[in-house]
């Protein structure tokens, strides 16, 4: 089932790339990922992923063990993510 | 007062009490090194960046405080990698300090400029990079307490040149552990209901074991299980990296189990109803096939970290926190309940006990002899036992006595040969009051083996026991047993490890036989220089037992 993973994170230009690196690490293929920066010091981004219910809860946990993560919750109900179109065969 | 970014990290070691730290100079790092001149700490020049990871590991398994190295950029730095994802692995609190090119020279390519906050992401518990001089002092505190507390591990911090010249203000903190935002959990059901839930479980189970892990070695964790197992009278087996934290004696004690496991301990898990996992993973050196290790078994897991709780095995009852906590709470509960009779479930151990016995001869030298020699040749003495990696490390784990969770050091997750030379070099740097005795194949001996020549300088009494077997061994069993006898380099040379230990300041002795090595042993004992006894047993001894891969752990190869 897609889920919808929001995340609040620290907003150290490093985090991005340690938030990604579990979902390619432990698996999960990101589907869609936006991320803004919301204030100074933290950025919000929301990541959907196909799995199943137990490998959601342990990307959860996954997520939450990142120091720099704040907090990380299930979206599913009350957020849609952001499906921009970019053509994947662009000529030069 | 004002400072410069060098001074600070020194000021900032100091606060958390380092007083040794191991290293390599290099560019990059420069100003933290001239800091270091006149500074109160030690500083342990090490022969290659890979061994002052490991020695900084050592030094923290052994004596529980975090571990510290330094390296300079670029190579500097990707030479600590090898050492920094051992000490993931095996959650081992190190802090990493690497010099980094100056920030002007950022993303040019520059001169010993890796991205080693890129590299190091996946194998650190965290990274930081330092771009701002006012933010230092309070990074390194949040390495120290991110890198010690919930589960321990490694946290690199890369400074660059230009922040560790820079100069700041800078105020002095006593330890504050740099404080971390507490995050928001998801409701969890209440720990002394999960406590009972488990407590419920094992009063009515029939063939319960205890299995323990490596997160024993956290605080007096092991004085709660002594005292559970003790109460319920219940076996307990140990994961490699659990080894000491249940005496070895001890009549509950049933030894290693997994992929070379002990015959017994392995039964026991297979049959058991309930397994009760303290502060262990289930890795798959430990369950072989995770699809068929909890079938009709009610698992009961104690961690600190939940994300390791249903990874690889599903878990009835999870109560997640500090294990001492948990462990003081279900002995609370059991002071008022009936004792439970295990009687029949001994009676089948004892079974197994009897079948299983295995005496090893002495007409040949063999490792298992060794280890039980060692370990008979010390009682009474506190010893830290350190291990390389491959089959001397298995006959290690199988035979030798360990009493303490510290005083055996391994590396278990990520099986890094190489590791033991160096790790051996930290642990008796961190125990002066304790002897270290490294056991290292002929293979691991080689790859690192050049610390011998630190630990010489250093003037430690380190005894290096080297199983030479002339090959890779471990390798050669597996090439055995499932490469058809096609031994593709894993028979090695012979080398003079006793002309080499010579040449680097040590004493020497090779044996051939039990009697030389009971002589050589005696000696080492005595002496107060690094000692290198050359074993050579036969090529051909094997591990035993072995499981066969991706079977049922009670089903073995031999």
């Amino acid at each position: 089932m897609k889920h919808t993973v929001q995340i609040v994170l620290q907003s150290k230009e490093e985090g991005i790339g340690r938030l990604v690196g579990v979902f390619r690490r432990r698996g999960y293929q990101i589907e869609s990922l936006l991320m803004t920066m919301d204030q100074t010091e933290y950025m919000r981004i929301i990541v959907t992923v196909t799995c199943n219910q137990l490998a959601l809860q342990q990307l959860l946990q996954h997520i939450d063990k990142l120091i720099d993560v704040v907090t990380v919750e299930v979206a599913d109900d009350h957020v849609t993510s952001a499906e921009i179109y970019i053509p994947a065969h662009q000529s030069a | 007062m004002q400072l410069s970014g060098s001074e600070m990290i020194v000021k900032c070691l100091l606060e958390q009490n380092v007083d040794i730290i191991f290293g390599y100079p290099g560019g990059a790092n420069l100003p933290l090194y001239d800091a270091l001149y006149d500074a109160p700490i030690r500083h342990v020049l090490t022969v290659h960046e890979q061994g002052a990871a490991h020695a900084a590991d050592g030094y923290a398994r052994s004596s529980g405080k975090v571990g510290v190295c330094i390296a300079t950029s670029g190579p500097g730095a990707t030479n600590l990698v090898t050492g920094l994802a051992t000490a993931f692995m095996d959650s081992s609190p190190v802090v990493a300090i690497t010099g980094q090119v100056a920030t002007t020279l950022f993303g040019q390519d520059s001169f010993q400029e890796v991205d080693v906050i890129g590299v190091t992401m996946p194998i650190t518990k965290h990274n930081f990079l330092v771009k701002d001089i006012s933010e230092l002092a309070e990074t390194v505190r949040k390495a120290f307490h991110i890198a010690g507390s919930g589960r321990p591990g490694p946290v690199l911090i890369d400074v660059p040149r230009d922040i560790m010249l820079a100069r700041s203000e800078f105020t002095a903190a006593i330890c504050t552990n740099g404080k971390i935002p507490a995050k928001e959990r998801s409701a969890q059901p209440s720990f002394q209901d999960t406590v009972m839930a488990a407590v419920e479980v094992i009063h009515r189970a029939k063939q319960p074991v205890m299995l323990v892990g490596g997160g024993m070695k956290a605080g007096d964790t092991w004085k709660e299980v002594k005292k559970l197992a003790e109460t319920l009278r219940i076996p307990v087996v140990s994961t490699l990296m659990g080894l000491g934290a249940f005496p070895a004696k001890h009549p509950c004690f049933l030894g290693l189990t997994g992929m070379h496991g002990h015959k017994t301990a392995n039964w026991t898990v297979s049959e058991a109803d309930v397994i009760l996992a303290v502060g262990t993973r289930f890795s798959d050196r430990v369950t072989s096939d995770c699809s068929k290790y909890a079938i009709g078994k009610t698992i009961i897991h104690l961690d600190v970290d939940s994300t390791e709780v249903n990874k690889n095995i599903p878990a009835e009852i999870v109560v997640i926190g500090d294990l001492q906590r948990t462990l003081l709470a279900m002995n609370a509960a059991f002071l008022n309940r009936p004792t439970v009779d295990f009687s029949y479930w001994w009676e089948r151990i004892a079974s197994w006990q009897k079948d299983f016995f295995v005496k090893y001869n002495t007409n040949s030298l063999n490792a298992p002899w060794i280890m039980q020699h060692m370990s008979g040749n010390t009682l009474g003495q506190s010893v830290i036992w350190v291990t390389d990696v491959g089959q001397h490390q298995m006959w290690a784990a199988q035979h030798l006595q360990i009493d303490l969770p510290r005083n055996w050091i391994s590396s278990g997750g990520l099986g890094t040969m190489g590791f033991g030379v160096p790790a051996a070099i930290g642990a008796q740097f961190a125990c002066p009051d304790k002897r270290t005795v490294l056991v290292v194949g002929d293979g691991g001996f080689k790859m690192t083996g050049m610390e011998l020549y630190t630990a010489i300088n250093a003037e430690l009494p380190i005894i290096i026991v080297i199983i030479n077997n002339q090959a890779l061994g471990l390798v050669r069993q597996l090439q055995r047993e499932f490469c058809r006898q096609r031994y593709t380099e894993s028979n090695l040379a012979n080398f003079d490890f006793a002309g080499f230990a010579h040449i680097c300041g040590a004493l020497a002795a090779t044996a051939n036989t039990s009697a030389e090595f009971s002589s050589a042993f005696a000696q080492a004992l005595q002496s107060e220089r690094a000692f290198v006894i050359v074993a050579n047993i036969a090529r051909e001894d094997l591990v035993e037992p072995m499981v066969s891969p991706g079977q049922p752990i009670n089903q073995f190869v031999r």
